[in-house]
């Protein structure tokens, strides 16, 4: 049986940014969603790794959109995720939440 | 809508090194961004950590090779500055036999025999430091086209990381010379305009001599 992939830390955070912009997700709305949930600056080049390195593991796939004149006559190269990234995402969150469990030091939002 | 024009450097630039397939969208990305009003430091930014990203990926997937290049790459300029060092001190003792022993004594015969014909403050010297420098940069490009011919697929990959070390040996260079400087060192000022001259300029003759023997097949590094 192939090994499962993992996700890093910021390739979770670009799934998940993924799903929650649902159609249409790019670069930049990928970007913003992360910039908007996380408060921190993310380079557009952090992003274009990731999606890069998701789609050669089969958690994603990509497809161009339409050339307009706002991005000077270039297509966006929209992603969505795959039933296998789903899959991983969703396995993924619930390991996250067994370590999360019965953590006193994390209870109370103090760290 | 009037539409700003993003900076043309840093798209040329985004477009020689960044992946071939992706160019494009990441290109109209960066442009939509700047047309929201971020500006162009922002734009340069975001370019060279996408190229640099791109070309830390390529190097990862194969360190000795690229290590490997980097090191004949360097030694290949070290051996072209070498060769042209030797003709400068020549034509240098040719037209003052009386000073070869000053050269010896201090710079050393012939490791550092660039030096010989790079003295600016003796304005009989002006020639020889002219075809110095212009030796420099004539090597700068041959080192530029060898890179890209001899390659293959990495060509791109091994220009930029040998323009990347090139660029940070001449920054150390330069902090060296302004160190020189503060402490009034003889012809240390002239030494300083040259490597600030060298400083952009020898990253554009790699790249001019290394664009120009590219193959247009050549596949850019994927990051």
């Amino acid at each position: 049986m192939a090994a499962q992939p993992t996700l890093s830390n910021f390739e979770l955070m670009v799934m998940l940014a993924i799903i929650r912009i649902g159609e249409g997700a790019y670069g930049v709305s990928i970007s913003d969603e992360i910039e908007e949930t996380t408060g921190g600056e993310v380079l557009l080049g952090s992003v274009y790794d990731a999606v890069n390195r998701l789609e050669e593991k089969g958690l994603i796939e990509s497809s161009l959109g339409e050339a307009t004149p706002e991005r000077g006559g270039r297509a966006k190269r929209h992603f969505r995720t795959t039933s296998k990234g789903l899959r991983l995402v969703r396995d993924t969150q619930r390991s996250l939440v067994k370590l999360w469990k019965g953590l006193p030091q994390l209870k109370g939002g103090e760290a | 809508m009037t539409l700003r024009s993003a900076p043309v450097a840093a798209t040329w630039f985004l477009k020689q090194f960044g992946s071939n397939t992706e160019n494009e969208s990441v290109i109209g990305d960066l442009f939509e961004q700047y047309q929201r009003g971020r500006g162009s430091i922002w734009y340069w930014r975001q370019v060279l950590a996408i190229v640099f990203m791109g070309l830390f990926r390529e190097i990862q997937s194969d360190k000795r090779l690229f290590l490997g290049a980097l090191i004949r790459t360097w030694c290949l300029w070290g051996g072209l500055q070498f060769a042209s060092g030797v003709v400068l001190l020549a034509i240098y003792v040719l037209r003052h036999p009386e000073q070869i022993q000053f050269y010896v004594r201090v710079y050393g015969f012939p490791l550092l025999a660039l030096h010989a014909g790079m003295r600016p403050s003796h304005p009989a010297e002006w020639n020889i430091s002219l075809l110095s420098v212009s030796l420099n940069l004539l090597t700068l490009a041959v080192v530029g086209r060898v890179v890209a011919v001899s390659s293959g697929n990495h060509s791109k990959a091994v220009l930029l990381m040998f323009v990347t070390t090139f660029v940070a040996a001449t920054a150390g260079s330069t902090a060296t010379q302004i160190v020189q400087v503060i402490r009034n060192q003889p012809d240390a000022l002239a030494f300083l305009l040259m490597d600030l001259v060298a400083l952009p300029l020898a990253p554009a003759l790699l790249f001019v001599g290394g664009m120009r023997g590219l193959s247009p097949a050549s596949p850019h590094f994927k990051h």
